[in-house]
């Protein structure tokens, strides 16, 4: 699944912010997601891949990027 | 004790029970489904079980006068009403007791859980009662031009919003309807037929069979009975322009980063957006707001357009985080949709 979550990320984040959008790009910072609109991405992306992220497994002073995000998604689908 | 599953042998068998207890004022306990583990007292009267939207089951007894209280005195032997709730269950009990006291014909479809048998069964019925969940089911089935003979349709079970109020009239602009605020342990307390949603604020000191009901500071319904018994039911409701409006039951609402969200409040605008059919809203963990509201929608609608609208009419908690188009919205077994 790798490149799957950061395209996903990407394309529910234009739903709130339309464009193309870095993945390198600060999500709070650079693009201007609430907390609102981050919780939507989220729960719209575990929905696209099916998955359940818990909050435990998210360091979110470590998350900051769409590209951070995506390595959430990518860690949880294969834990190893 | 009778366990009533919802095929029509089960509630046929029911109701007998149901016509012998009540002509003998004898002790009946009835069952939905499966028998509750819960030991029950054979007291002269109804043993039934709330039907456990949320939580477990719990035994609630009524005794027959305070039931035969709740019927309307109006009625008489020429109506036919369809029977689309479980007998075993408050409402469908209800049903059943008011066929029983005017001598009016019960239709019971082959099963009360299937809306196309419901439709079947129903061809000739003066009178349905029914969840607004169910209702909007039977008119995405068609079924306004196949229960053409309905002149009264009572909503209740559920909140009835605007949407389905309007929806009602528009496919049988002929019939009443009323919406009805009921439940097990306080038994039938208002009834409104002015096709506004909510109820007028004087059915608090007006309901009927001499309830009074008061709302509490943070919105809880109290029903006092005509006995003085009183009833915490749980559900919330505010009043708007002398207008009593439901807010939701504490336990179905959804925690977005400390602000509370009303599902039902959602639905409702929901509901109103053209192409929404149906819809349920509840509450799924979130790694980022605790709490995120979803959304699942029946219909044709662009979902950018929904979203869109919940943004101007709902405060920023409530709109959807997921908006997810789904084939039907999935019921419980007292015909509620399911959170």
């Amino acid at each position: 699944m790798a490149g799957e979550p950061l395209r996903v990320i990407t394309e529910a984040i234009a739903e709130h912010r339309p464009g193309d959008h870095d993945p390198d790009s600060d999500i709070l910072k650079d693009i201007g997601l609430d907390s609102l609109d981050y919780a939507s991405v989220v729960v719209s992306v575990e929905d696209r891949l099916g998955v359940s992220l818990r909050e435990d497994e998210i360091d979110w002073s470590r998350v900051n990027t769409i590209r951070d995000l995506a390595g959430v998604f990518e860690r949880h689908a294969d834990p190893a | 004790m009778i366990v009533a599953g919802p095929a029509e042998a089960d509630q046929r068998r029911a109701l007998a029970a149901i016509a012998d207890a009540f002509a003998a004022r004898g002790p009946l306990v009835l069952a939905a489904d499966a028998a509750p583990p819960e030991r029950v007292l054979g007291q002269p009267g109804v043993t039934l079980f709330t039907s456990g939207t949320t939580g477990a089951p719990k035994a609630v007894h009524r005794p027959w006068d305070e039931l035969a209280a709740e019927v309307s005195s109006a009625g008489g032997p020429d109506d036919r009403f369809l029977l689309t709730y479980n007998v075993a269950r408050y409402a469908g009990l209800q049903v059943a007791l008011h066929c029983l006291v005017h001598g009016a014909e019960l239709l019971v479809p082959e099963r009360v859980d299937d809306v196309e048998a419901v439709i079947a069964a129903g061809a000739s019925a003066t009178h349905l009662s029914a969840t607004p969940s169910l209702l909007r089911r039977i008119a995405m089935a068609h079924g306004a031009e196949r229960l053409t003979a309905l002149e009264q349709i009572t909503l209740g079970g559920e909140y009835a919003t605007q949407a389905v109020l309007d929806l009602a009239a528009r496919c049988w602009p002929g019939a009443r309807v009323t919406s009805i605020y009921a439940s097990s342990e306080a038994g039938a307390c208002f009834a409104a037929s002015d096709r506004l949603e909510g109820f007028p604020a004087e059915v608090l000191e007006h309901g009927r069979a001499g309830r009074v009901g008061r709302l509490e500071h943070d919105g809880e319904l109290v029903i006092t009975l005509a006995g003085g018994r009183e009833v915490r039911t749980g559900d919330f409701w505010a009043l708007q322009d002398s207008r009593l409006l439901y807010r939701g039951r504490d336990e179905d609402l959804i925690n977005v980063g400390g602000y509370k969200v009303s599902p039902a409040k959602v639905e409702r605008v929901l509901l109103g957006i053209d192409g929404v059919e149906d819809c349920r809203v509840f509450g799924r963990a979130s790694p980022v707001t605790g709490e995120v509201v979803v959304a699942e929608l029946v219909g044709e609608f662009d979902v950018a357009a929904v979203r869109a609208a919940c943004r101007t009419e709902l405060a920023r908690a409530e709109v959807p985080g997921l908006f997810r188009k789904v084939e039907a919205v999935p019921m419980t077994a007292a015909g509620k949709a399911s959170r």
